[in-house]
């Protein structure tokens, strides 16, 4: 199964340490649960129990950080996660369910870059393993007032097509924060190149690329021997084994010879005395 | 739809045209999606399928794995065997249908093919291990 997004809790924010981050709807245990928060000025700090993706802030104005968990036992059914970020900064926060990652491995590489300019851009990140989900997670400075707004989420190589989840500032404790995210399934595994994103303002941002891993599934497969049959095809008989030919014949004719009857010849042996003339023949 | 034999490795059996060695040839397996629609009297050589193979990842190819080879006479069961060492691809994430079997020339056009084993559903696998395990009497009897 691919690695997707399952859900996606509600805006949070606050201007204390803690954000009490509204769940996303139907975890089960072992679901990688991801939480982003943006904070006005500084660095969100990892929260207990959370691990550290990335984060960080640029010149004191924008902080942005991205945390995971493996959802457990306990996490089930839960309304939502206290979650202290440290400082007491306008922060914002949401929290996503993810199924289909790799357990033991959920994050396969990330990047983070700060600046201050009309574009976001990330360092080329190279995933491992195909079919990662990568997440661009932004956060702009709202310094200037009205609320930031990123689009246009893409990376030089290959890049996924990205759906926004989200590109809003608090309305309260947390309007001084804003982040944007968005996420997209690439089945490549070559270097992404450049990450940008186009905040619609030159100002101090702070953006992270993550790559969830896809869970590793074997499959092994047995087959059946494949059978090939040489058959001998009884040849046809004609006439038995014994053959009788008709019998030729010769025939032997005496043939009648041709009788020529010679005339008689005459003889006379007396030549001395009249002659007497004699048949041979017919003596 | 059922493993077979191509009728073309049939008839190379009985030495028409060029025969097949299989234990001296490169013999290779590929695996197929489900795609592909095995033709026994039609395919004869490897760029009759090779539209269907499955997209290269992580150990597996274009073309697919060559295959190492023994062949056998069985006087038990009266036959001869064709077998091969299992074969396994890592860091494989996709999903294949059916595997065939051929002889590879280098060229598709001219690379005979031998068998289809039919894996009988759809086998996927993602960012692990693919691995074929043939079958104690082997992949091709002829008896």
């Amino acid at each position: 199964m691919a690695v997707t997004v399952q859900s996606v809790g509600d805006l949070s924010e606050s201007a204390a340490a803690s954000i009490t981050v509204d769940a996303p709807t139907g975890v089960a245990q072992g679901d990688l649960l991801i939480v982003h928060c943006g904070r006005a000025n500084d660095t969100p700090s990892t929260p207990s129990g959370w691990t550290l993706v990335q984060a960080g802030n640029n010149g004191g104005n924008v902080g942005n950080g991205v945390f995971y968990r493996i959802a457990q036992a306990g996490d089930v059914g839960q309304a939502s996660f206290s979650l202290n970020f440290d400082g007491s900064t306008s922060k914002v926060a949401r929290m996503f369910r993810i199924t289909g990652h790799n357990p033991s491995n959920p994050i396969n590489t990330s990047a983070i870059a700060t600046g201050a300019s009309a574009t976001i851009t990330v360092g080329s990140v190279t995933p491992t393993v195909a079919n990662c989900l990568f997440m661009f997670f932004a956060a702009v400075d709202t310094a200037a007032g009205g609320t930031p707004s990123v689009s246009g989420y893409t990376m030089v190589t290959s890049s996924p097509t990205y759906s926004e989840h989200y590109d809003q500032k608090g309305a309260g404790d947390g309007s001084d924060a804003h982040f944007s995210a968005a996420s997209g399934l690439r089945t490549a595994t070559t270097a992404t190149g450049n990450n940008t994103a186009t905040p619609d303002r030159n100002d101090d941002w702070v953006g992270i690329v993550v790559a969830v891993e896809p869970e590793v599934i074997n499959v092994t497969v047995t087959p059946a021997v494949v059978t090939g049959t040489f058959n001998v095809i009884a040849p046809t008989v004609s006439g038995g084994a014994n053959v009788n030919p008709a019998v030729v014949t010769a025939a032997l004719s005496v043939q009648a010879p041709t009788v020529t009857t010679a005339a008689p010849e005459w003889t006379n042996p007396d030549k001395t005395s009249a002659p007497t003339w004699t048949n041979p023949d017919k003596s | 739809m059922a493993s077979l034999v191509y009728n073309d490795y049939k008839a190379r059996a009985l030495g028409d045209g060029t025969m097949v060695d299989l234990d001296g040839d490169t013999i290779k397996i590929a695996l197929l999606t489900s795609s592909y629609t095995p033709d026994a009297d039609a395919h004869d050589f490897f760029d009759d399928v090779s539209a269907n193979e499955v997209a290269a990842s992580g150990t597996y190819a274009a073309g697919g794995a060559t295959l190492t080879v023994t062949l056998t006479q069985d006087n038990t069961d009266d036959e001869g065997v064709f077998d091969a060492a299992d074969v396994s691809f890592t860091s494989f994430t996709g999903t294949a249908r059916y595997a065939v079997v051929y002889k590879s020339t280098g060229v598709a056009s001219t690379s005979p093919l031998i068998c289809l084993i039919d894996f009988g559903s759809n086998q996927t696998a993602t960012n692990g291990i693919f691995t074929i395990t043939f079958a104690a009497e082997g992949i091709l009897n002829l008896n």
